[in-house]
């Protein structure tokens, strides 16, 4: 016949337990989800350079053809 | 009703502590595989291709000429437009006149695409900037505002192979009205 201190001691034994291991459960998911989800992203932005199109001139000055003799 | 019996209690109670620890081991190993403290991602960047020219020498002179009488660039005086790649892909360009701009002479045989005023590429100081075989290297007409297209093929975009050159011609009118003539061409470039 197993004492009733024994059986205190067992039933405070499992509380015991059953805290520390769920403790150790939440400790462990906190550790694992702080080292998660952080990163960097980095994106260097230039100016950019000229329009697609561009214009060129051209000039001539014209003048009265010499006669001819 | 007769109560349990101390002897039950306990072995209920080993059962309970065997139960707590199984579980809480199988809520270690099944969350374990899933857990890593090494987070993966996806990070998305698009990056446009940047397309752009410019004309470093952008006006040419051809100075004062008699009536009748032609020159061109070819010979540097005066020196040809010249065609730029500043962007980051290689492209094509067109080339038209400006809407805003009249056709370089109005006399007999004036006026838009015709032999009184004509363009070809050549290579500049850059030789194999561009595809030569597939650019207009002959001369042409210059055309109105409807333009030509890709008469400059594959202009690159690398600094030491980025310019080509735009050489001039212009046949003036024997009737062309003396005095100061201009005209403004627009080109402009599209992706290869």
């Amino acid at each position: 016949m197993v004492s009733k201190n024994i059986l205190a001691a067992l039933i405070v034994a499992v509380i015991i337990i059953s805290l520390t291991s769920t403790y150790t459960v939440l400790n462990s998911l906190k550790e694992e989800g702080d080292e998660a989800g952080t990163g960097t992203v980095k994106v260097e932005v230039i100016e950019q350079p000229g329009p697609p199109s561009s214009s060129g001139l051209a000039i001539v000055n014209v003048i009265e053809k010499p006669k001819g003799g | 009703m007769s109560e349990v019996s101390n002897k039950v209690l306990a072995v209920l109670v080993a059962l309970a502590i065997i139960v707590s620890i199984g579980g809480t081991l199988m809520l270690l190993t099944k969350i374990k595989p899933t857990m890593t403290g090494a987070a993966t991602g996806v990070a998305k960047v698009d990056v446009t291709a940047v397309v752009a020219i410019s004309l470093p020498t952008s006006t040419v002179d051809f100075g004062t000429i008699y009536q009748g009488a032609t020159d061109n660039t070819t010979d540097n005086s005066p020196g040809p437009l010249i065609i730029q790649n500043d962007g980051g892909v290689d492209v094509n360009v067109s080339i038209a006149r400006d809407s805003n701009s009249s056709a370089l002479f109005s006399g007999t045989g004036g006026g838009d695409n015709t032999v009184s005023f004509r363009f070809k590429i050549d290579n500049s100081t850059e030789s194999n900037s561009f595809n030569y075989a597939a650019s207009t290297t002959t001369w042409t007409n210059v055309p109105g505002v409807a333009g030509i297209n890709n008469m400059l093929n594959e202009l690159k975009y690398n600094d030491a192979t980025d310019t080509a050159e735009v050489d001039l011609l212009i046949d003036v009118p024997n009737d062309e009205p003396i005095g100061s003539k201009n005209e403004t061409l627009v080109f402009t470039a599209t992706q290869s």
